[in-house]
């Protein structure tokens, strides 16, 4: 590993004067030792010898600070690397309890379902060592959509713990809570696991879940302890807090040992300076992961989209080929693969016998797949949280390691990658949740009265939360408005739900719906087979008629996309290009809640279809063919900030209207990304689009996608807007109004400092999409706005 | 900007998902009617109904009475009490709850008839039983106790009445009980944490035993409709329901009554509640009439082959042979040609070889080309000629002709190579060339 670390740092130094040097940072973090605590005397007797058997006889000291509280009865989240042992912070004290209770029950919450079955193994292994030396049975079980319907009910009767996902609770088990009497009743600790996870729309949708679980519990008696664990984010216990709305005991000291480890940056070199084109980083990830991968070092490869990982698995396997049995050394990984295939994988990686995997997020978190030498992230991760999160994939166990960090052209890329103290020295992101969602927050109440009556003057979360509008939300009012519709029934001091539906199913926490596409191979010769699927947001732009369907680097040819009947036809091909969707989004202005020109905030609708798609060259990433597509609108109401370009700002270019259009295209490309690095989300939270502006002062449609404007008019008075990518939004347009100053003078930063010609990838977006004076353009109108706002400040 | 409330309206209109939204409202929205307390004496008198009083407060109580010489279509109530339960084990042999079957339990009480009436069919904690109707019979007659819940909060009430009602019951007869009434009332029961009566009694659900007997007459005339109680009293006893309730609209009609207070909508609820009662008890008492009398308590060569199975599934041979042998000389053809398939393959599985063959030929000669059964019947008989009564010309031709059927019909490719296979074999010893070793022919496993 010190060979290839020193051979990648002595390309440190630019290619040439004047360039941009090719490894911009090498940060070394030293080993730290381990720090023990005893075992606390009060855990029960035979716990410890299980414990004791299973060779731990001393805790980390974090262990010890959250056994404590727990066992005082404190919620308390833990902030700790992977790997430190987190698990035993939760499962110590509920095995505590449940030995000296038997009656006392405890659910866990796992963001996937792969997840807790991980922990399954765990906890059967220790509760396993219970029933042999103490012939106490405590029964572990995971309960979700895989579990058998006859099973369901011994599960009932029988788990001390029972181990579930979100989806689960929110629509298997609180809306059937009587059937669960036992495990409310006895509800000692809820665990959640990953809490990082649960930000945004997710994130959110929990917020109301366990606002129900709180309900159901008081109906039953108990008050359970909660016990958090957390990758490092900025504001853990406010998470935790808002959550769950109960106070929270942070513990962060990790007390687990670390291997020395390494963390270098990688900016690919500029091909073209002209053009702004660096060395496609998906080669150069390729060549360094090779570097490793032909020292005998396992390595996990992190890819930003699926798409991107089904490329990089092909580059990895075509540059091994010759070794044998290579198809199995390197596999892909992603949300998709058939639940057998994912298995298989994540045993071959703990083996060894897979030496390298390309994965989406999908392995960020916890999924046991053992130790890894190296992790190598192809583009940044979006998020400082993530990007650690993935660098810790590398080294869990005691020794050496290293994650190096290849930075796309992307703006937000270019911009971490240069300045590398930002990353290092910056906290990481606060994760946001808006459980006031109004969508979100109906959808709940809805199952909230399903599940038991509302009372006269009841609240549903803490204290009357606020949406995005700045409105009380005072849950009288919401029951008065299902009432209207039928949903529910005052009578007798409380409501009562009052129809016949089951409103659980007809809400999805992870997406906006929760169909999907399945994809089925119909390659002559061989029997029909479901290969993978897709959500339904992005079933269209995968799985569209001609597109290449990527399987673990093997290719797909769809023939059939069967809109109605989610399913999509392919067949296996062999061919040297894959395609890549092209999306037609408009706004449109409903509602605006706040307004100071040149920035508003409000409620937008938002049209976009799939329009077309190009055809883009394995390795030369040549365009080499187009198609057109006639697919179905997807539709949402949503919250947008959007700047509007003044009249006079217009009017004050000296250019002609196409260089105009250009110029309002490439400001909208780099504010997109700060916005983005501002709000600290990722880049999916938030969408973009521009409008043709007003031509006559109240039409305010139409409007294109960045990619797509090839026709496109603009206005007098050109709108950009950034709108949050989920219905009713997710909290991220009032915080960007505030922040409308910033947005625009870090904007105007980043186009003028990129040293550039005349617009690239990293600032205005390449000149062949934007035109030879976007750069210009846009700089001017930057200046323009800045200056306004300072003269009016004045 | 919009206020709070028009927001909310906005919000819940346009849904979070894409395409069509659901569809929830169940009833014709109305004026915000609200607080109209229900009056429990007005509705007494509106229902013909009477306060039930419970520990846990009040609910309404329906009561009627069929007497003894009332007729139910064909059939006389007073002709319907059930004297001996035990009958209906053979058709329940994993009856539900936790005690076993009816007869090892010895002589049960009297039987208490349940069906529950409810705010939809999801299941979970927001589906409730706003009416709960227990029949059981008394000196010959029928009586009905309906418990009906004037409101959401009176649950606690009607669930205390429907357990006094249900204490002295020997066992809980149910229409489809196993999967819908018994599960959703211990929910409520479970909501409202109280002792379940019902978890300790013995359960007979007639669905099942209706559907194995009269399922294939659904299937010939009215497959949509299901084995529901209706159909069932409509062909066996002919009662036709004059404005009856459709399933669909019983949550609304209490919903309306709900919002308006006006008990109107229920009236006819009411009514679709105790015509249920009466038919399952009509029904059980035809079932066990059929358990106890065997084939001659049948009306039809159909009934006497679907109980014939029955039987045969019970272990008793004997009355299932009886059934089905008595089935054969039905009028209809098809239903005699099933009986003696039934018989053949009985008779087969008795190793009765000769009589199977018989019977078969019976099949033949009903049917004569005709295809499925008579296609059997050709390779059932094949078999038996190739080597027990030794007959290869006419095991080749029947073979041959079996195989033709199923080539026309494009279809069955294992029952075709195995024919293939036999006729082959056929040739060579009928050639004249040693036998081949003996791969048993595939003999289809459908039946």
């Amino acid at each position: 590993m010190q060979e290839v670390l020193a051979r990648l740092e002595a390309s440190r130094a630019p290619l040439a004067a004047g360039a941009d040097p090719i490894v911009t940072a090498v940060e070394r973090m030293p080993a730290v030792l381990a720090q023990y605590s005893p075992l606390p005397d009060q855990i029960d007797q035979r716990l410890l010898a299980a414990l004791t058997s299973r060779g731990i006889t001393q805790l980390y000291i974090h262990q010890a600070d959250a056994i404590g509280h727990t066992l005082a009865g404190r919620n308390v989240v833990i902030v700790t690397p992977t790997a430190s042992g987190k698990t035993l912070c939760y499962n110590a004290p509920v095995l505590d309890v449940i030995l000296r209770d038997p009656s006392a029950r405890a659910l866990y919450l796992f963001p996937t379902k792969a997840l807790a079955q991980d922990q399954l193994a765990e906890l059967q292994g220790l509760a396993e060592r219970l029933a042999e030396q103490t012939r106490t049975d405590v029964g572990v079980f995971t309960y979700d959509g895989d579990t058998p319907q006859d099973a369901r009910r011994a599960i009932r009767g029988r788990a001390h713990v029972v181990l579930t996902n979100p989806d689960m609770l929110h629509s298997g088990i609180l809306p059937h809570h009587p059937r669960w009497a036992k495990l409310f009743e006895n509800l000692r600790f809820v665990v959640i696991d990953e809490l990082h996870a649960y930000r945004g729309v997710f994130g959110s949708h929990l917020g109301n879940i366990i606002r129900r679980l709180h309900r159901v519990c008081r109906h039953y008696g108990s008050d359970p302890v909660f016990i958090c664990s957390s990758a490092t984010i900025a504001n853990p216990r406010e998470l935790a807090e808002r959550l769950t709305g109960e106070p929270f005991e942070l513990v962060e000291r990790s007390g687990a040992p670390r291997g020395e480890k390494f963390f270098l940056f990688v900016n690919p070199p500029v091909v073209n300076a002209q053009l702004g084109i660096r060395r496609s980083y998906l080669s150069q990830t390729r060549q360094i992961a090779m570097e490793f991968l032909k020292r005998n070092l396992q390595i996990i490869v992190f890819a930003q989209s699926r798409l991107s990982t089904e490329i990089l698995t092909t580059y990895l396997k075509d540059a091994y080929e010759g070794a044998p049995g290579a198809s199995d050394v390197i596999r892909g990984y992603r949300g998709g693969y058939l639940p057998l295939r994912r298995r298989e994988i994540e045993k071959g990686l703990r083996d060894g016998e897979v030496r390298a995997v390309v994965s989406t997020n999908a392995l960020e978190l916890g999924i046991d797949i053992g130790a890894l030498d190296v992790a190598v992230l192809a583009g940044y991760p979006g998020t400082i949280a993530a990007t650690w999160q993935r660098a810790g994939r590398a080294g869990r166990r005691s020794s050496r390691s290293a994650a190096v960090l290849v930075a796309s052209s992307a703006p937000v890329d270019q911009f971490i990658i240069r300045n590398p103290q930002y990353f290092f020295g910056a906290s990481p992101e606060h994760a946001l949740i808006n459980p006031d969602n109004l969508h979100i927050l109906l959808d709940h109440v809805k199952c909230a009265a399903f599940e038991l009556p509302f009372k006269e003057g009841e609240t549903f979360g803490a204290q009357p939360g606020t949406n995005h509008a700045g409105e009380a939300i005072d849950l009288q009012a919401v029951l008065t408005v299902l009432g209207e519709e039928g949903f529910v029934h005052f009578a007798e001091g409380q409501w009562n739900w009052t129809s016949e539906s089951y409103p659980a199913d007809a809400v999805s926490l992870r997406s906006v719906s929760s169909d999907n596409f399945v994809v089925v191979d119909r390659t002559p010769g061989q029997p029909e087979r479901v290969i993978g699927e897709t959500s339904f947001t992005s079933g269209p732009a995968t799985l569209h008629e001609k597109a290449i369907y990527l399987v673990e680097g093997q290719l797909f040819h769809v023939e059939r996309f069967d809109f109605d009947g989610r399913k999509a036809y392919v067949r296996s091909v062999e061919c040297d290009y894959y395609t890549d969707a092209i999306t037609y989004t408009r706004v449109t202005i409903l509602d605006t809640f706040e307004n100071t020109s040149p920035r508003s905030h409000g409620e937008v609708h938002v049209v976009s279809r799939v329009v077309g798609f190009k055809k883009i060259k394995f390795y030369t990433n040549e365009n080499v063919g187009s198609g057109e597509l006639d697919l179905p609108e997807q539709q949402m109401h949503t919250t947008a900030y959007w700047l509007t370009i003044p009249r006079e700002v217009m009017a004050a270019l000296p250019h002609a209207s196409d260089d105009r259009r250009d110029g309002v295209i490439g400001l909208a490309w780099a504010m997109k990304h700060v916005a983005q690095l501002l709000l600290m989300c990722d880049g999916h939270d938030i969408g973009l689009s521009i409008d043709g502006g007003s031509l006559d002062g109240s039409l305010r449609t139409g409007g294109a996608a960045v990619r797509d404007v090839g026709n496109m008019e603009v206005g007098l008075e050109p709108n950009v807007f950034i709108y949050d990518n989920f219905p009713g939004g997710i909290g991220f347009s009032q915080p960007l109004y505030g922040l409308h100053e910033t947005l625009v003078a870090r904007t105007r930063d980043l186009i003028a400092t990129c040293p550039c010609e005349s617009g690239c990838p990293s600032c205005v977006g390449p000149e062949g999409n934007t035109g030879p004076h976007a750069k210009t353009v846009a700089s001017r109108i930057l200046d323009m706005l800045v200056s306004r706002s300072g003269s009016e400040a004045a | 900007m919009t206020d709070l409330a028009s927001r909310l309206r906005q919000a819940l209109r346009s849904g979070s998902g894409p395409g069509s939204p659901r569809r929830e409202l169940t009833y014709e929205p109305e004026s915000r009617v609200y607080e109209r307390p229900t009056n429990l004496d007005e509705l007494c008198v509106a229902l013909t109904a009477v306060p039930a009083d419970t520990p846990a407060g009040r609910c309404l109580q329906v009561n009627r009475r069929y007497e003894a010489e009332r007729w139910h279509g064909d059939v006389q109530i007073g002709d319907c009490e059930l004297k001996d339960l035990t009958a209906l084990d053979l058709f329940n042999p994993g009856t539900h709850g936790t005690s076993g079957t009816l007869g090892t339990l010895g002589t049960p009480g009297t039987p208490v008839f349940l069906d529950i009436e409810t705010t939809g069919l999801s299941g979970g904690a927001g589906t409730v039983a706003f009416l709960v109707g227990c029949g059981y019979f008394d000196l010959g007659a029928f009586q009905i106790h309906q418990f009906l819940l004037p409101s959401y909060a009176a649950e606690r009430a009607l669930l205390a009445a429907v357990a006094a009602s249900v204490e002295p019951a020997g066992c809980i007869v149910t229409y489809n009980g196993k999967t819908f009434d018994l599960p959703l009332m211990e929910t409520r029961w479970l909501f409202h944490r109280m002792r379940m009566p019902l978890a300790d009694k013995p359960h007979v659900d007639m669905l099942h035993p209706a559907r194995r007997l009269w399922r294939q007459r659904d299937a010939e005339g009215s497959e949509a409709e299901g084995c529901n109680l209706a159909i069932l009293e409509r062909d066996l006893f002919g009662v036709r329901r004059i404005s009856d309730v459709p399933g669909f609209d019983i949550p609304g009609r209490y919903f309306r009554f709900l919002r308006s207070g006006n008990p109107a909508p229920l009236e006819a609820v009411l009514e679709h509640n105790r015509l249920d009662l009466v038919s399952l008890a009509v029904v059980t008492a035809r079932v066990a009439a059929m358990a106890r009398g065997g084939s001659v308590a049948c009306r039809d060569g159909r009934e006497r082959i679907a109980l014939g199975r029955l039987f045969e599934r019970g272990g008793k041979t004997e009355q299932a042979e009886r059934c089905y042998r008595d089935a054969t000389g039905d009028r209809n053809r098809s239903v005699s040609a099933d009986a003696w398939c039934r018989l053949a393959l009985h008779l087969r599985r008795a190793r009765r070889y000769a009589d199977a063959a018989d019977a078969w030929q019976e099949v033949l000669r009903i049917l004569g080309t005709s295809r499925t059964l008579g296609t059997l019947a050709r390779e059932a008989l094949a078999i038996h000629m190739e080597h027990r009564s030794r007959d290869l010309d006419g095991a080749h031709a029947l073979a041959l002709e079996a195989l033709l059927d199923l080539e026309e019909a494009d279809e069955a490719p294992r029952r075709r190579d195995a024919l293939r296979y036999r006729l082959a074999r056929l040739e060579r010893k009928l050639a004249g060339v040693q036998q081949e070793g003996g791969a048993n022919a595939a003999f289809p496993e459908f039946l």
